[in-house]
């Protein structure tokens, strides 16, 4: 993917100082998202990475305004998101869509396949009659299944038909923008390949734009153009796969990328992981400086009084760290 | 590792979109819980009776040639015969029209309180759960501090108010009634508004009456009828229980309760006045038990296989 030319293309959407936390009671705050900022240009896969619970999902989610936004702004092609209308929303779900991660939980199991994926098609008003069945049969057929399915109903697929179905749905709106919040990291591996190429065909012919969302990192590294990082609600990292997967700069990007196993027995055992200490701290009290700090081996008195900015150290390599020159 | 090109495999056996083909015939929710729900025979016997119950109760009344009100003094308490099925009561009423008639009162105000229940309690528990926080908050506590005041006081307030009979009765269960629904569709929606597939609509950009209606609804509906049958047995037992204790129908109307209380009076000399009613509405109370049982198999969906 990497031989994709990006220089020179627009940004489609723009994430700046978004911020997203959710009250926990007893005036406690939960900073899932703690100021992330980055882009992604059109026609472009930006891959977004971290563990759990480090606000990959609540990201994305508050990029197509499934959340409002505690802080911050995103701008998608010019508009800013939080300050739509009603209408002018509507018309912004056209263009920016979801696949979600549960195939099992992402289908209404009391609709029919059909109704599954024309019901973007009737919120619009786009198609009607023949013409909607038309668009659900070519739809179906371009995901892979066939327009018997139609009249289906979700119990009756596997877990990555049902996918396939979900992508379908985010298709018959004919976005520009899709977010895919971990659509493989529920499936079988022979089944992850086959819905990871579908998504790259997809992207190919309609020009699509992703935000790919996962913890395989070696899944992201064959879909995404660039990867941004992410730590407790904040990006540590962000440049293009392969920099990052060459020459990772963050002390947590090293030990992330040092956890992929190599299928190579000799490499395997005389290799050195990096083994990070401790658990991530709780996004309710996230530590005031950097977010690292805790599991730090490099840590120094800087780390623990300011919060290190995301700074370009070299063209298109973006780092958070005191550390990193 | 070696590079594989693809001319070097061919496909053996079955092509793609033959591999994809379902074999088992499509069936909607309906027709699979209808499946399910006829291998349960106890449930279909519950069924069964519970339709003959509700037939003879429209239509002994209306076929037979007594009135339930009008007695003949000449011929008070007598055995079952061919000519009084179930005999007569101590005013000379025949047993048989009045039993009926009572199971017919008895059904009515069981389904009227379910369905005044279920509207109210759907409405309200959906509602909060959609809105949910604060809101949510102050509905249901108001519910609390409605269901801390037992039934009983309801009736026999509403009793001094509107005076006794059928109004009364249903008005009072109800009150009493919804707020178990109005807490059971409160949590559904509130556990089925953070489903996926509730996301994905909002993606779509779907507004809250077409969340509401294709999909939280729908996928509510199996537990709201389980409710709903659990919830005829229980007013007509409230019912019965009241008019034994001599606050529900008022006289020359019966109803199952309002009998067995008759038929207690007698029960020493003739204690087949108590063991028709008696015998209807343990048969009804059981079928609806049974066959609520069997819905809540057939159209839960965490059975389904």
């Amino acid at each position: 993917m990497s031989e994709k030319k990006l220089e020179g293309r627009k940004n489609i959407i723009e994430v700046n100082n978004l911020k997203k936390h959710f009250k926990v009671g007893k005036g406690q705050i939960l900073k899932a998202v703690d100021g992330v900022t980055f882009s992604i240009r059109e026609g472009e896969t930006l891959g977004l990475v971290g563990e759990s619970g480090c606000g990959k999902s609540t990201t994305g989610r508050a990029m197509i305004r499934l959340y409002e936004a505690t802080e911050g702004e995103v701008i998608f092609d010019g508009m800013n998101i939080q300050r739509l209308n009603r209408k002018e929303l509507k018309n912004f779900t056209k263009q920016a869509q979801m696949i979600f991660q549960d195939p099992y939980a992402s289908l209404n199991p009391r609709m029919t396949v059909g109704d599954i994926i024309g019901e973007g098609m009737d919120i619009h008003g786009l198609r009607k009659g023949k013409e909607r069945m038309a668009k659900i049969y070519e739809l179906l057929e371009i995901v892979g299944l066939n327009r018997e399915h139609a009249s289906r109903f979700p119990h009756e697929f596997s877990g990555g038909q049902r996918q396939r179905i979900g992508i379908a749905r985010a298709l018959s709106v004919e976005p520009k923008f899709i977010v895919c919040d971990e659509p493989i990291s529920a499936l079988d591996v022979s089944i992850q390949a086959q819905v990871v190429n579908l998504l790259e065909e997809l992207q190919e012919e309609m020009g699509l734009t992703y935000l790919f969302i996962a913890h395989d990192l070696s899944m992201v590294k064959h879909i995404s153009d660039r990867i941004a990082v992410m730590y407790l609600g904040a990006v540590m990292e962000l440049t293009t796969s392969k920099v990052l997967y060459d020459e990772p700069l963050h002390p947590y990007t090293q030990a992330l990328l040092s956890a992929i196993p190599i299928p190579d027995p000799e490499v395997e055992r005389s290799r050195n992981r990096i083994i990070l200490e401790g658990d991530v701290p709780s996004p309710i009290n996230p530590p005031e400086g950097c977010k690292f700090q805790k599991r730090c081996k490099y840590v120094k008195d800087i780390c623990r009084e300011k919060a290190p900015e995301l700074r370009e150290v070299k063209p298109e390599h973006f780092v958070a760290c005191h550390i990193v020159k | 590792m070696a590079e594989l090109s693809k001319d070097k495999f061919i496909i053996e056996g079955k092509e793609s979109s033959e591999a994809e083909a379902i074999v088992r015939p499509s069936l909607t929710y309906w027709a699979d819980a209808w499946r399910r729900l006829k291998s349960n025979k106890m449930a279909i016997i519950a069924m069964t009776i519970l339709i003959i119950i509700t037939l003879a109760a429209i239509f002994a009344p209306i076929f037979s040639s007594y009135d339930y009100r009008t007695g003949d003094l000449l011929k008070t308490n007598l055995k079952p015969s061919s000519e009084h099925w179930f005999g007569t009561d101590e005013l000379g009423r025949d047993l048989y029209v009045r039993v009926w008639e009572g199971t017919r009162i008895s059904l009515f105000i069981g389904i009227v309180v379910a369905l005044l229940n279920f509207t109210i309690g759907v409405l309200y528990g959906g509602i909060s759960g959609y809105i949910g926080g604060s809101v949510d908050n102050l509905m249901m506590r108001f519910v609390d501090i409605l269901f801390s005041i037992p039934y009983l006081i309801w009736v026999i307030m509403l009793t001094t108010v509107l005076g006794s009979g059928l109004f009364t009765i249903i008005i009072a269960l109800s009150i009493a009634g919804w707020g178990g629904m109005a807490r059971l569709v409160r949590g559904q929606v509130l556990q089925l508004k953070e489903m996926e597939y509730v996301m994905a609509a909002k993606t779509l950009g779907a507004d809250a009456g077409r969340i509401i209606t294709k999909h939280l609804i729908p996928n509510t509906i199996g537990v709201i009828i389980i409710s709903i049958t659990f919830a005829v047995p229980t007013a007509i037992f409230s019912e019965a229980f009241l008019s034994f204790i001599g606050l529900g129908i008022p006289v020359p109307n019966p109803s199952l309760g309002s009998l067995s209380n008759d038929g207690t009076r007698m029960l020493l000399l003739e204690p087949y006045q108590l063991v028709f009613p008696a015998l209807v509405i343990s048969a009804v109370m059981l079928s609806f038990q049974i066959f609520g049982d069997g819905l809540r198999d057939a159209l839960d969906p965490r059975l389904r296989q």
